[in-house]
C-alpha cells in the first residue's frame, strides 16, 4: 500500500509539469501583461517599460520562461507575486484555512442531504417519492451558485441577527451560508449516485442472509448494503472536496470569502504570472493528494481492494 | 422458542401454502396450495426439478418472499407461532433464533466488506444476551465446529474457497440453535468430496442438537442420505409425499419414477438413461388439469381436464394421482417392500 502511494505521488510529477506548462503558455496567450497593466495607470517612458519587463522575467519566448520557472520551482521557489510582492507560498497558504473551511462544510451539507435522500429514493425506487427526491435533487443543481448565494443573503442573512452577509470573521455562523450555497450544488451528482449504488446492492443476495438472521430492517440498509454501496459514493465525494478545496469562486465572490478561488481569479486578472501559476501548482498537488487518499479509504471499506494492494493471502479449502 | 416440543411432535405445520409473483405481464404461480407438516428431530427432504417451487416455499417460512411475491396460506405455524400475523419485532426474533436458513448460493450469500466472525457473531449479539467479546468467541467456536480454523474468523469471503464459504453459511444459520434450519441445496456448490463432508457434518450437528431440518435438493442420494420424509415438488404442488421407504420403495406417482428412472443405474450400465420427456409447464400459464399429464405416460383424458384427485396410501404416504381412481392401475417401477 505504501509503495502504491508513492508510485501514485510519483504519478502526479508529469501531470503538475503539463499543468503549469499549460497555464503559463494560456496566460501568454492572453492579450496585455502586467506592464500593459501599469500602463493604464501611470505613463511610463518606453525604457521604464523594458526595464519593467525586464525586472518581472517577461521577455524571452514562452519555453524560455517557463524552463526558468521551473528550475526554481524544483529548488522549491514558487517566485513571488508581481502586484503584492509577497511570496506565492505564503499568499496561498494564507487564504487556505477558509477554503479548507469551506469545503468540509459544504461537503459536510451536501453528505447530509445527499445520502439519506439517495438511499431513501434507492428503497422507494419508482415510486412518487423516489421521483419527487430525485427531482429535488436536481433542482440542487440547477440553480446557479451565485443566485442561491444571493437569495441567502437576501432572505436569511438580511432578517436573521447573527448571520453575516459575508466574510470569514464570525466563527460558524459566517460559514452556515456559503455552505448550503456550494454544498446545494454538489448535493444532486452524490444523491444520484448513492441511489444507484444503492439499487446494485440491495438485489444483492447477502442481505437476504442479514435479513434472514433477524435484523431490523434499518440496519440492514444503513449498516449491511451502505457499506457495500460506498465506494462510488465516496469516489464522487471526495472528487467534489478536493474541486472545492480548490476554491469555489463564485461563492467566495458572493460571499467575500477569503479563500484561494478568489486569489486564483485575481492573478489571472491582474496578469501576475507567477501568482497564478503558482496557485495552480499547489492546487493541483491538493486535488491529487485529495483523490489518493480517496482511493487508500477504499481499502479500509472494501477488504477484496486491499488485497489487491498487499500481498496475497492464502487462500486453500 | 416458547415451547419446547418433544421428539416426534410437529414444529412446523403448513396448510395450503399459496405464492404468487405479480408480475406487469404476467402472475407467475410459484406455489399453489402446498401442506406438510414437520416433526421434531426429523428431516424432510423437498426434491424436484430447477423452478418446482422449492426455494419460494422455504422463503415463505421466514416471510423473506421478494417482491412482487404475495403469500397466502390456511397456517404457517412454527414453534407453536403462527407466521403470517408476526408483527415485526416478533419477525425479528424469530429469523435467526426459531428458524434459519441456508442459502442456496453460498457465493453471494456472505456479506463481502465484514469478517466471517463478524457475520457470525452479529447473529449471537441480535439474539443472546453476551458481550461482544463473548459474541466474539461463541463464533470462533462455531467456525470450528463446522470444520474451519478459529484463527480464520477475521478473514473476508474473498479469502475463502467455496466450500469454506459454505460452512460458513452453515455457521451463521447454526449460531444460535435454531429449531428449524432449512437448508437449500447446501452442497450443489460443493464438489463430491467436500459435499459428503460438509453434508455429514450437517447430520452430525443435527442429531447433537435434535434440530428439524428441512432438505431442499435435486439430488435424490441426498434424500436417502439424509431424509426421515420426502416431499416431491412439481410446478409449485408436492405430487407425492411419504416416508423415506414410502416414496423410495412404494413409489406411486409418475413424475417420481420419472425422477428415479432419470439416474443411472450402476448394476446395468448397458440400460438407456430415460429423462422424463418435455419440460415443466411455464408456471406463469399453468394447465387447468394435472400439471404433469403432458409428459406423463400414463396420461388419460380426464388427466387433462381436472385437478389430480389426492390418494391415501398410509398415514403417511399420500399421491396426488388421478391415475389411482383407475381399477388395478399401477405404475412401471415395481414395488418394493
Ligand atoms: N422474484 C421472483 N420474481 C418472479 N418470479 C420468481 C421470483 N422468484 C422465483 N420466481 C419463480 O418462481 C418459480 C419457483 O422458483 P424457485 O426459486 O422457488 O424454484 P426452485 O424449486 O428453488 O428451483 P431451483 O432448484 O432451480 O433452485 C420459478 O418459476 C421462478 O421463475
Ligand atoms: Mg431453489
Amino acid at each position: 500500500m505504501l509503495r502504491y502511494a508513492i508510485k501514485r505521488i510519483l504519478l502526479m510529477i508529469p501531470v503538475i509539469i503539463g499543468v503549469s506548462f499549460l497555464i503559463f503558455f494560456i496566460m501568454d496567450l492572453a492579450p496585455g501583461d502586467i506592464v500593459d497593466i501599469k500602463l493604464a495607470e501611470e505613463a511610463l517612458t518606453f525604457e521604464e517599460i523594458e526595464q519593467l519587463r525586464e525586472t518581472y522575467g517577461l521577455n524571452g519566448s514562452v519555453f524560455t520562461r517557463y524552463f526558468s520557472y521551473m528550475v526554481n520551482f524544483v529548488q522549491g521557489d514558487l517566485g513571488t507575486s508581481l502586484v503584492s510582492g509577497r511570496p506565492v507560498l505564503d499568499s496561498y497558504l494564507e487564504k487556505m484555512p477558509a477554503t479548507i473551511v469551506l469545503a468540509c462544510a459544504s461537503i459536510f451539507v451536501s453528505i447530509m442531504i445527499s445520502i439519506p435522500l439517495g438511499v431513501y429514493a434507492a428503497m422507494k425506487r419508482g415510486t412518487f417519492a423516489d421521483n419527487a427526491s430525485m427531482v429535488f435533487s436536481f433542482l440542487g443543481l440547477s440553480i446557479p451558485n451565485f443566485w442561491l448565494g444571493l437569495m441567502l443573503i437576501i432572505v436569511v442573512a438580511l432578517n436573521v441577527p447573527g448571520i453575516p452577509t459575508g466574510g470569514f470573521s464570525k466563527g460558524i455562523a459566517s460559514v452556515i451560508l456559503p455552505a448550503i450555497t456550494v454544498g446545494t450544488g454538489l448535493t444532486a451528482t452524490l444523491a444520484r449516485t448513492t441511489r444507484s449504488s444503492m439499487l446494485d446492492v440491495l438485489s444483492q443476495d447477502y442481505l437476504r442472509t442479514e435479513r434472514a438472521k433477524g435484523h431490523k430492517e434499518i440496519k440492514v440498509i444503513m449498516k449491511y448494503a451502505l457499506r457495500n454501496a460506498l465506494i462510488p459514493i465516496i469516489t464522487i465525494a471526495g472528487g467534489q472536496f478536493a474541486v472545492t478545496l480548490g476554491g469555489a469562486v463564485l461563492t467566495e465572490t458572493v460571499f467575500s470569502w477569503p479563500g484561494v478561488g478568489r486569489l486564483i481569479v485575481d492573478a489571472v486578472n491582474s496578469r501576475d504570472v507567477p501568482m497564478a501559476v503558482g496557485c495552480i501548482i499547489l492546487k493541483s498537488i491538493t486535488i491529487g493528494i485529495v483523490v489518493l487518499i480517496v482511493d487508500l479509504l477504499y481499502a479500509v471499506i472494501d477488504p477484496r481492494i486491499k488485497a489487491q494492494y498487499g500481498k496475497r493471502k492464502r487462500k486453500q479449502a | 422458542m416458547e415451547d419446547k416440543k418433544a421428539l416426534g411432535e410437529p414444529v412446523l405445520v403448513v396448510e395450503d401454502l399459496q405464492v404468487r409473483f405479480e408480475l406487469e405481464a404476467e402472475t407467475v404461480s410459484a406455489v399453489n396450495g402446498i401442506s406438510f407438516t414437520l416433526k421434531k428431530g426429523h428431516t424432510l427432504g423437498f426434491v424436484g426439478e430447477t423452478g418446482a417451487g422449492k426455494t419460494t416455499t422455504a422463503l415463505s417460512l421466514l416471510r423473506l418472499v421478494p417482491h412482487p411475491g404475495k403469500v397466502e396460506s390456511k397456517k404457517i405455524e412454527v414453534c407453536g407461532q403462527e407466521v403470517s400475523t408476526m408483527t415485526t419485532q416478533q419477525l425479528e426474533k424469530y429469523r435467526g433464533n426459531d428458524i434459519a436458513m441456508i442459502f442456496q448460493d453460498p457465493m453471494t450469500s456472505l456479506n463481502p466488506v465484514f469478517t466471517v466472525g463478524q457475520q457470525i457473531a452479529d447473529t449471537i449479539l441480535l439474539h443472546q444476551e453476551v458481550s461482544s467479546s463473548e459474541a466474539k468467541k461463541k463464533a470462533e467456536h462455531m467456525l470450528e465446529l463446522v470444520g474451519i480454523p478459529a484463527s480464520r474468523e477475521g478473514e473476508y469471503p474473498h479469502q475463502f474457497s467455496g466450500g469454506m464459504k459454505q460452512r460458513v453459511v452453515i455457521a451463521i444459520a447454526l449460531a444460535c440453535n435454531p429449531e428449524v434450519l432449512i437448508a437449500d441445496e447446501p452442497t450443489t456448490a460443493l464438489d463430491v468430496t467436500i459435499q459428503a463432508q460438509v453434508l455429514s457434518m450437517m447430520k452430525k450437528l443435527r442429531d447433537e442438537r435434535q434440530m428439524s431440518m428441512i432438505m431442499i435438493t435435486h439430488d435424490l442420494g441426498i434424500i436417502a442420505d439424509v431424509c426421515d420424509e420426502v416431499a416431491v415438488m412439481y410446478a409449485g404442488r408436492i405430487v407425492e409425499t411419504g416416508t423415506l421407504v414410502e416414496v423410495f420403495n412404494r413409489t406411486k406417482h409418475p413424475y417420481t419414477e420419472g425422477l428415479f428412472n432419470s439416474l443411472p443405474n450402476i448394476l446395468n450400465r448397458s440400460a438407456r438413461l430415460k429423462p422424463i420427456p418435455g419440460l415443466m409447464p411455464d408456471p406463469s400459464n399453468l394447465p387447468v388439469g394435472c400439471s404433469f399429464a403432458p409428459r406423463c405416460k400414463y396420461a388419460k383424458d380426464e388427466c387433462f381436464s381436472a385437478q389430480p384427485i389426492v390418494h391415501q396410501f398410509s398415514d403417511t404416504h399420500t399421491v396426488a394421482c388421478s391415475a389411482y381412481a383407475r381399477s388395478g392401475f399401477a405404475i412401471d417401477r415395481p414395488q418394493k417392500k
